[in-house]
């Protein structure tokens, strides 16, 4: 089965954890994501450069949890494949891994800005009725 | 349905998961405080009072969850905080290394919605329990220094029978007792004091007729 980029369905039950009156809680997640995974991927690529398997892994750990979270399915596997590679310390691998989650990342961006600018129909408007 | 105003301290260093778990624990009706490492949930877990309840990560930098955990029950305390380890960990000797370091339940990560409310409930139900517990035993332990106090030797008067109480003042038997226990007495008299004291007087009343006692 093919892998999605961002699972709405996650995005949606986030959305729903918006209080009444309160910002909405999905565009708060996915800023925050946006702001603090940068950072974090470029940490990632210089351990992977380095060739230090015990931070990539760590590294690859926490983006797995992050990507998790907020349904990011592709970016959560790729953190997963270099995760592994990492603990099982097959140094060679973890600069093309980590390439590749650096790539999706950049695809799933753009899907992310997609959804904050409300260009993405297929969710539930924010509801501030019950 | 958790009960309102509990304070559960959500502790995440990655700020996407510490958003929406917060985001689930406030939604439930929860009060919520924050902490981005290890450290600061120390901090909070130490404080007085500490959260009722806490959702606290397995990976974080500087002091991780399971050491944080330790720290918290080393101070033993009449209502300790109800302690979920969040973790991605899904090895058996993970998890039971995690409820040996002293979590009270853990969750996988990325934590389910209906999962997470539901454990803390249980939570939420445990800490009630303790309270009540821990009411009921301070009572009893107010109770037993009540009883104590009449277990000590009393000052006695040889003569009146007066008791010298706690304030330097004496007092009659039965206040001293009554004040003491809550034990009440009613008024009588025995057999022998009855010929000594209570039968002269009703013989020197002949014309009042036979015995007016209990």
């Amino acid at each position: 089965m093919e892998v999605v980029t961002l699972d709405r369905g996650v995005l949606a039950s986030i959305r729903q954890l918006t209080m009444p009156g309160e910002p909405d809680v999905l565009q708060e997640v996915l800023t925050t994501f946006l702001t603090d995974v940068p950072r974090r991927l470029e940490a990632l690529a210089e351990a992977a450069a380095g060739g230090r398997s015990d931070d990539v892994a760590r590294g690859a750990h926490s983006l797995k949890g992050s990507a998790g979270n907020i349904g990011a399915r592709r970016l959560q596997r790729l953190a997963t494949d270099l995760e592994d590679a990492a603990r099982q310390g097959q140094v060679s691998e973890l600069h093309g891994r980590a390439d590749a989650v650096r790539r999706e990342f950049a695809a799933l961006e753009s899907e992310i800005r997609q959804v904050l600018s409300g260009a993405s129909f297929d969710l539930p408007r924010q509801s501030n009725e019950n | 349905v958790p009960g309102p105003f509990l304070e559960v301290l959500v502790a995440d260093d990655d700020p996407v998961s510490r958003t929406v778990v917060a985001a689930m624990v406030r939604k439930a009706g929860f009060a919520v405080t924050l902490a981005n490492d290890g450290k600061a949930a120390w901090t909070a877990l130490s404080a007085d009072p500490a959260p009722t309840l806490a959702l606290l990560d397995w990976e974080m930098p500087g002091l991780d969850g399971p050491e944080v955990l330790r720290r918290v029950r080393e101070r033993a305390t009449a209502t300790p905080t109800y302690v979920i380890l969040l973790t991605s960990r899904v090895a058996t000797a993970d998890i039971v290394a995690g409820l040996k370091a002293g979590a009270n339940d853990y969750i996988t990560k990325p934590a389910n919605h209906e999962e997470l409310l539901a454990r803390l409930g249980v939570g939420a139900r445990v800490v009630e329990l303790q309270q009540a517990l821990a009411d009921r035993v301070r009572r009893l332990e107010e109770a037993l220094a009540n009883v104590r106090t009449l277990q000590g030797l009393l000052p006695i008067c040889s003569y009146c029978k007066a008791i010298r109480n706690d304030k330097n003042y004496w007092e009659k038997v039965e206040t001293y007792f009554s004040d003491h226990s809550g034990v009440q007495f009613s008024h009588s008299y025995c057999p022998a004091c009855y010929v000594r004291f209570v039968k002269p007087q009703l013989d020197a009343l002949d014309d009042l007729g036979p015995a007016r006692g209990r």
